[in-house]
């Protein structure tokens, strides 16, 4: 993993509103312990990472957005490896945040990842 | 609730962003709509929440894009740039929490708001269109 390696987050349905993608997909949940889900796009193309998320692991996308690990330093986010749950697995971590501020760094992440745009998206994606 | 069945507003030729368009879909979450998290929205605050922008929301605002939370609430978005401006809308206390991000100078504002009169409302057109003014 390098600075400038695609970190791919997946997006789900809900979470899209006419090709807007909200800010809350872009910090973790209360189960996530303050680490944001990613696949590693050195070691997976977005479509692989895509059918693994959707076929292998039964949870819904609409499609990958992609910051970089450098995107993520920027706002002093540490990406790193966590091949527990599958080989291809990588966190970004918001550890040590509070809420307002793990609010305000995915806004900037959600302009980042919008800037860039989808980079993988299912045929049948609105 | 699956995307297959997430109703789409543009399919029926309104604007994508239309408020109750939207709210209509927000009705059809059911529990664990992220994934096995997330409840659903009080179908009561959404209906409140559609008639206090039909009564309050200025329409030379720009419409927000609107999202559900993971505990029930709505999540109102605008892409303002260089503003990201939204407004957490508590749907049983009818109250607002107000966060203006500029991204690149990190400028914050918070507050919250009363949205069960107009004066809430207010505050919020004028943010709006101050942010919009600074958009330029």
């Amino acid at each position: 993993m390098t600075g400038a390696t695609l970190l791919l987050r997946q997006i789900h349905p809900t979470f899209i509103q006419a090709g807007f993608t909200t800010s809350q997909a872009f910090r973790p949940t209360p189960k996530d312990d303050f680490k944001l889900s990613v696949y590693d796009g050195d070691q997976i193309t977005p479509e692989t990472s895509w059918i693994h998320y959707t076929t292998d692991l039964e949870l819904k996308s609409a499609g990958v957005a992609a910051l970089t690990v450098d995107e993520c330093a920027a706002e002093n986010l540490p990406a790193r490896p966590d091949p527990e749950p599958f080989p291809e697995h990588a966190i970004i971590d918001f550890a040590g945040l509070s809420a307002g501020q793990c609010q305000s760094k995915s806004k900037k992440l959600q302009a980042k990842a919008l800037d860039r745009g989808w980079i993988y998206q299912p045929s049948d994606a609105e | 609730m699956s995307s297959e069945t997430f109703l789409k507003s543009e399919a029926v030729g309104l604007d994508p962003l239309d408020v109750g368009a939207r709210i209509e879909e927000l009705k059809q979450l059911q529990p664990g709509w992220l994934d096995g998290e997330g409840v659903p929205l009080p179908h009561a605050g959404l209906e409140w929440l559609r008639a206090a922008f039909d009564q309050f929301y200025s329409s030379d605002l720009p419409l927000p894009y609107l999202f559900p939370t993971l505990t029930g609430d709505a999540l109102a978005e605008w892409s303002l740039k260089p503003w990201s401006p939204s407004l957490e809308i508590d749907l049983v206390q009818h109250r607002g929490k107000w966060h203006a991000l500029n991204l690149e100078t990190d400028e914050e504002k918070t507050e919250e708001i009363d949205l069960t009169d107009i004066r809430g409302w207010d505050w919020l057109g004028a943010q709006l269109r101050t942010i919009a003014g600074r958009t330029g």
